[in-house]
């Protein structure tokens, strides 16, 4: 993982570089490159997939736009995903009387199935396959709309590292937090995120 | 001094593996002593793998065109909007002026209307030196009408009277100066006994009556219409009114009646 970001570092510094000279291909090739991985976190950030489409695209023409203002001192990377995350974060938080209105509306949707299947996975002793679980939809939804219930800074620090994959220092770059404000803030995060998850059995 | 990490982030950092080696060791020491600290790992891992599952899904297709056209339209837009944006709020700006001028003008004429009206005193009527009305009764009606009118002819005020005859009345209107009233009146003195009875009304600018004076006769009427003369100071004495203005007031009305006693 790391030697992949470090890969992804040197390609992105040509990238950057070729931009910045209005080299529209690698313009291109920078957005074809992060455009899933930016759209999936803000995806499940904001749930909705025309505002997240939306939001990748802002925050794709902010990088092109400020691209001559980034000095290297993160990674491209970091730095990216750090115009992603407060585009998203700003968005969720003007939006958030909606989303949650829109969740409680829901709520009652939520067969004795999927509960069932919830309950299940959770007092389970075997760990499934990932892709099991991406298969199982009712069950995802009740994940969608658990994180759903986060607060927006905790729903961010899971987000990137749980789906992202991100290191807690590259999130504390990203989210221009301490590292013991990552370690606190993303445990405080999962142990609410359990609690949402029980509450719905 | 710092915090010793819960046993809660502890946990949590120790399934990203973000624990140094004594942590961790810690951290395994915990979970094969004490089934709860063992159970809630378990539970965190659940969590955690529950969300990494979840679908990785993509962006639209055309993510990098549809960026592309919103940068060659924000390229192009701004400096048109800028133009409009500019022409617009200079027109607005230029209406706000226009506007804010014309109210400043508006409220300043007002203001120098009430101060005009507060300062300047009550306009007054031409300042005329006299204004009145002499009513004279006869049995001589026609003796005294030619001693009027010879009267007017020897002081040369033919110009200045008008004559209204009417059935056993005569109405003289005069406006002339005090000095050929005077003459005039002094003219009259030598007939005043043939009148029976002579009021004068005298018009006042304060009073809206006039002020009556019965069986007045002409040296009497030529003290009414004679001003006092003021005791002047060295300063007013150098002050001089203007030409049109002391003629104003100098001049004087005087409305004769003569009518029969029969």
């Amino acid at each position: 993982m790391q030697q992949e970001i470090a890969n992804i570092s040197i390609d992105d510094a040509i990238l950057v570089q070729q931009c910045r000279q209005g080299d529209s291909e690698a313009m291109e090739r920078l957005i074809r490159k992060y455009q899933n991985r930016i759209y999936n976190i803000i995806l499940k950030m904001c749930v909705n997939p025309d505002d997240a489409a939306e939001l990748t695209q802002e925050t794709f023409v902010k990088i092109i736009e400020n691209i001559n203002g980034f000095q290297g001192r993160s990674s491209f990377y970091t730095w990216a995903f750090r115009i992603a995350v407060n585009l998203t974060l700003n968005f969720c938080k003007k939006n958030v009387k909606v989303r949650l209105s829109s969740l409680d509306a829901q709520q009652d949707e939520h067969n004795e199935q999927a509960r069932q299947q919830l309950k299940d996975f959770l007092s389970d002793d075997s760990s499934p396959e990932p892709a099991a679980i991406a298969q199982n939809k009712e069950l995802c939804e009740l994940a969608i709309k658990a994180l759903m219930k986060l607060d927006e800074n905790q729903k961010a620090v899971v987000v990137l590292r749980d789906i992202e994959g991100m290191s807690y220092a590259q999130i504390s770059e990203v989210l221009d937090i301490e590292l013991g404000t990552v370690r606190s803030r993303l445990s405080r995060a999962r142990n609410n995120l359990r609690e949402i998850l029980e509450s719905l059995i | 001094m710092k915090e010793k990490p819960d046993i809660n982030e502890l946990l949590s950092s120790f399934i990203d593996s973000e624990l140094s080696e004594r942590q961790k060791t810690e951290v395994q020491r915990l979970i094969a002593h004490d089934p709860e600290i063992a159970k809630r790992l378990q539970q965190l891992q659940k969590c955690r793998l529950l969300v990494a599952s979840l679908p990785y899904e993509l962006a639209p297709i055309d993510m990098a065109k549809q960026v592309e056209a919103v940068l060659e339209r924000k390229a192009l837009l701004p400096e048109q909007s800028l133009v409009v944006d500019e022409r617009k709020g200079a027109r607005h700006l230029m209406f706000r002026k226009v506007l804010t001028a014309a109210a400043m003008f508006v409220l300043a004429a007002i203001l120098a209307s009430v101060i005009y009206t507060i300062v300047t005193p009550e306009p007054t009527q031409i300042p005329m030196g006299f204004a009145g009305r002499l009513e004279l009764k006869t049995h001589n009606l026609s003796a005294i009408n030619s001693v009027i009118d010879k009267a007017i002819k020897n002081n040369g005020l033919t110009d200045s009277v008008t004559l209204k005859r009417q059935r056993g009345k005569n109405i003289y209107t005069l406006t002339c100066s005090r000095e050929n009233l005077t003459l005039f009146l002094a003219d009259l003195d030598n007939s005043w006994e043939k009148y029976d009875s002579a009021t004068l009304f005298i018009e006042t600018q304060t009073a809206q009556e006039p002020v009556v004076v019965n069986d007045v006769d002409a040296k009497q009427i030529i003290d009414v219409i004679t001003p006092p003369k003021p005791r002047l100071t060295g300063e007013e004495k150098t002050t001089q009114k203007p030409p049109t203005q002391t003629q104003e007031e100098k001049k004087v009305h005087l409305t004769i009646i003569v009518e029969s006693s029969e």
